[in-house]
């Protein structure tokens, strides 16, 4: 009844009860094919409703059929049943409705008297608002603002959680395995390391000594990687630096060259016994596993790597092929981190010092020639190492990731030489697209695989040869290692190039902007 | 033909039609229609299938080793929905291209609206339940993202935030719920689970089951009270309204009462919940239809009021019910549909769909007039209308299943 009183309302109010008002338009009728869509479903209506055995029974059928799983059961789909109940109520309804329609008035006036605000949108609202409030009840009880505190709670959890697992054992903390001996140059790097971890905390307030001491501990670690043979590290870890020690470099240019006080003496000395008792645990822990003799996972990979998947580089097989999955959700991590900092950055914008501690003005010679020209010149060579990185990577120490970070490099240097705007207006390009298109490469090596027929990411190789070069092995691993590539050079000069140009003039749309990074100065 | 093609055509479409888009207009109109031809097309071959009483089930290999594949089911359930969402998704197309304004390119509309398609395409073919629930939460996405096309008006953005945090939740509680019947099935294969039904529905574990996977039934189809989101979320353009809230998304819904209907239905906890709440949902979507001043509102409750009535006849029980719950889905989808392009073209002509204000169009528009009313005649059941024969089919039922039915029998009528 009510199905029939608002259908009735749409009609009527719409198409008849008197002329329209307010409206801003003359209405006409739309466009012939826009009523194509509308003209097929109603006479669908009218055929299903005339001739339902010849239309719309053999699909029921089937349907009921997959519904029941099972035979569908008799009935009789006719517009004339005789004189039925069912014809009955229907008649009665379309005159209810009718009638129901035509006393609406005072069912309006009781509707919006009584029945208007009760509304289930107002409950959820509610119980969202108090969610909301909840969240932040809680939110400010773990979090003050404070970030000793979350890291002591945090230090303080692994720490319990880390004794725990100790009482108990019966074991003791030396295991059986011995000792290797000791050579002068890694005691030396030990110390070095040790020296500079130590000048770091305590220089940290002078903030651009402990960066570089932080620079120093980070190429001790590469020299120690390559101890340890393991120079995919040691290429990996040079390249992280150098582009972690540029960005905090950038961030640093927003900041005081010197950070305060933060805390009380005495919470100081807490602090400090809460580390040493940490890194004292940590250091054990590592002892006692270091000490014993441990079967690692790392013979599988080495007998199955040149076999499996076709590279002599284990570290490189590992990250494109056994392990793929990890590095496609490790390059997903690292886009979101981007986009993530460009959101935070792109509406953001900081006064940038214009003197710096002591009050003298900061150098107006923006771009020193020197650095500029060779810069430039060390550009293409660059890129040819990473090409050459990228390319032997399946094989030898190298990869996507490597050359992405040596490209990311080349580039960084140059806006570090000649300026955000003078480069900007040679490279062009959206990063975003980029790390798009090196995520959807990724992604599509591991479908296409999903396509022949088997499991996501199967990796396949094969040798070509090629004239003059020689043989030449080509592992669809290379396909998604590109995508490693691209994806890690468009986050890196992401978040680089937008963290440079907090202080900048945003970036004109057309790209023509050569002289603009001389502004920098420039208050907004 | 393999069903994941049919799948996965609509997203990389999607893909391209973005592209292409900036190009032209009419690339993406072409491009954008000419997919869910395609897919009829290849679907074409398939069929025969399910007419001949099989199941058609193609599966891939995903994760063997934790016992999942990819599976596809193509029964006769999967083909009536997917025939719907093609058939009306081919309509939806065309008549966006008009709908929309001319300095839309559409890329973005469309790209929405295949990622949409694709899936519920894959909702209405999983063979597993992990499979059905990831492209559930797809459409609630998809869905997200059309609402909020025009996302520089507020009513959009809190529309759209409201279907998802509901049908979200309740993604969430189906989740739970499809991980317990996968439990208790012993796998998470539809068909292993269909005809596992004594099983679970003698498991102590079963009415918890129930209750997770009503959740996510009750909040995907608007049923109360849970409806609240369909209303705000008329603030999407009119295509994606009459695609997804009339045929397709708030079908998912039912789709799953009907899915699960061998291996949940016959105890009354089912006939009691989803019976009530269809029943509660059908009285009360009739009653608020009456009195919204928006057009579209009053489509959207009328909506949830036919959605109400599906679910009640699932909830009923018997077969005969089942047969009168699948026809109405189909009913409803044309005329719904046809009915929110009509809503569709008076926004567009009159700028306006507040029904205080468009009166007396029948002088301006008279064919859209005829059109309308004849699909307002068939929502209301008049007879010689597909509306009337699947109402008419709810009444022979209550004479079989006295107590609870014959209320049932006559609220419908009401």
């Amino acid at each position: 009844m009510f199905a029939v009183a608002y259908s009735l309302r749409f009609i009527h109010d719409v198409f008849f009860n008197g002329e329209p008002i307010g409206l801003g338009k003359t209405p006409h009728e739309p466009p012939r094919w826009m009523k194509a869509p509308m003209e097929v479903l109603v006479v669908l209506c009218l055929v299903v409703g005339i001739f339902p055995a010849l239309t719309v029974e053999p699909l029921l059928n089937v349907a009921v059929t997959g519904v029941l799983q099972g035979p569908p059961p008799e009935y009789n789909l006719a517009i004339w049943h005789g004189f039925t109940p069912a014809l009955w109520m229907s008649l009665l309804a379309l005159v209810g409705g009718g009638w129901l329609y035509s006393g609406r008035r005072p069912l309006f006036a009781f509707y919006e008297r009584y029945l208007e605000r009760i509304e289930a949108k107002v409950l959820y609202e509610g119980l969202l608002q108090r969610l909301f409030a909840l969240a932040g009840v809680l939110t400010r009880w773990f979090d003050t603002g404070s970030l000793q505190r979350l890291l002591v709670v945090t230090i303080s959890a692994f720490l319990v959680l880390g004794v725990a697992g100790f009482i108990g054992a019966a074991m003791p903390l030396t295991g059986p395995r011995g000792l290797l001996p000791v050579d002068g140059m890694s005691l030396l790097a030990t110390m070095i390391l040790l020296a500079t971890a130590i000048a770091t905390v305590i220089l940290h307030r002078q903030r651009l000594v402990a960066l570089v001491l932080i620079g120093v501990v980070g190429l001790v670690t590469t020299l120690i990687f390559i101890k340890f043979s393991a120079p995919d590290l040691a290429l990996t870890q040079l390249s992280v630096e150098v582009v972690t020690v540029v960005l905090l470099l950038l961030a640093l240019y927003f900041l005081p060259q010197h950070s305060p006080l933060e805390s009380a003496p005495v919470q100081r000395i807490g602090h400090g016994l809460l580390a040493v008792v940490a890194g004292g645990g940590a250091a054990a822990l590592a002892w006692a596993v270091l000490t014993r003799p441990y079967d690692t996972i790392a013979g599988y990979f080495l007998a199955n790597s040149v076999p499996g998947g076709g590279g002599a580089n284990v570290v490189n097989v590992i990250l494109v092929d056994f392990r793929g999955y990890d590095t496609l959700g490790e390059i997903s991590v690292l886009a979101l981190a981007a986009l993530g900092i460009y959101a935070m950055l792109e509406r953001l914008h900081l006064d940038s010092p214009t003197r710096d501690a002591d009050g003298r003005l900061w150098d107006g010679e923006l771009h020193p020639a020197i650095m500029a020209t060779l810069a430039r010149l060390l550009l293409p060579l660059a890129l040819l190492v990473s090409v050459y990185i990228f390319l032997r990577g399946h094989n030898r120490p190298g990869g996507g990731f490597i050359a992405g970070l040596i490209t990311a490099v080349a580039l960084i240097t140059q806006y570090l030489a000649n300026g955000v705007g003078w480069t900007h207006a040679r490279l062009p390009w959206n990063m975003h697209l980029l790390i798009g298109l090196g995520l959807l490469i990724a992604a599509f090596t591991g479908l296409a695989s999903l396509g022949l027929g088997y499991p996501f990411l199967t990796s396949t190789f094969g040798h070509l040869h090629w004239p003059l070069v020689g043989d030449f092995e080509l592992a669809s691993a290379m396909a998604f290692d590109l995508g490693v590539y691209l994806v890690v050079v468009g986050a890196t000069l992401l978040i680089l190039i937008h963290l440079g140009l907090i202080h900048q003039n945003r970036l004109p749309k057309d790209g023509g902007w050569a002289k603009g990074s001389v502004q920098s100065t420039d208050k907004r | 033909m393999h069903l994941l093609f049919l799948i996965c055509l609509p997203f990389i479409s999607a893909v391209v039609v973005a592209a292409i888009s900036r190009l032209g207009r009419s690339q993406a109109v072409w491009l954008a229609g000419i997919t869910p031809l395609l897919s009829l097309l290849c679907l074409f071959p398939l069929a025969k299938t399910p007419f001949t009483g099989h199941t058609l089930i193609q599966r891939v290999n995903w994760l063997s080793a934790v016992g999942l594949d990819l599976v596809f089911y193509l029964d006769g359930l999967s083909l009536l929905f997917v025939l719907l969402i093609l058939g009306i998704g081919f309509l939806i197309v065309l008549y966006a291209s008009y709908y929309l304004p001319q300095q839309d390119r559409l890329g973005r509309f469309y790209a929405y609206l295949l990622l949409f398609m694709g899936s519920m395409l894959g909702i209405v073919l999983a063979g597993n339940l992990i499979q059905l629930l990831i492209c559930w939460e797809l459409t609630s996405l998809t869905s997200f993202l059309l609402v909020s096309y025009g996302y520089e008006r507020e009513e959009a953005r809190t529309g759209a935030r409201m279907a998802l945090t509901v049908t979200g939740a309740g993604g969430l509680a189906l989740l739970g719920g499809f991980l317990l019947l996968g439990h208790i099935a012993g796998s998470f294969e539809l068909a292993v689970i269909l005809a596992a039904g004594d099983t679970i529905r003698a498991h102590p574990l079963y009415l918890p089951m129930l209750l997770l996977i009503l959740l996510g039934v009750f909040t995907k189809s608007a049923q109360v009270p849970f409806h609240f989101w369909l209303p705000s979320a008329m603030a999407a353009p009119t295509p994606a309204s009459a695609y997804l809230h009339s045929a397709t998304m708030v079908k998912a819904g039912v789709f799953l009462l009907a899915r699960l209907f061998p291996a949940l239905s016959g105890t009354p906890e089912w006939a009691w919940l989803v019976g009530g709440t269809g029943l509660l949902t059908l009285l009360l979507g009739a009653f608020f239809a009456l009195f919204q001043h928006d057009i579209k509102g009053l489509l959207a409750y009328s909506t949830v009021s036919h959605l109400g009535l599906i679910t009640l006849l699932f909830g009923i029980g018997t077969p005969l019910a089942a047969v009168a719950g699948v026809f109405h889905i189909i009913n409803h989808a044309t005329f719904k549909a046809s009915l929110f392009m009509a809503a569709g073209v008076i926004d567009h002509e009159t700028g306006s769909r507040d029904m205080r204000q468009i009166n007396g169009l029948w002088s301006y528009m008279p064919y859209t007039g005829v059109l309308a009313m004849v699909a307002s005649a068939a929502m209301a059941g008049v007879p010689l209308l597909n509306g009337f024969l699947s109402k008419e089919m709810f009444l022979p039922k209550p004479l079989m299943r006295p107590p609870i039915s014959t209320l049932v029998g006559c609220c419908q009528r009401w």
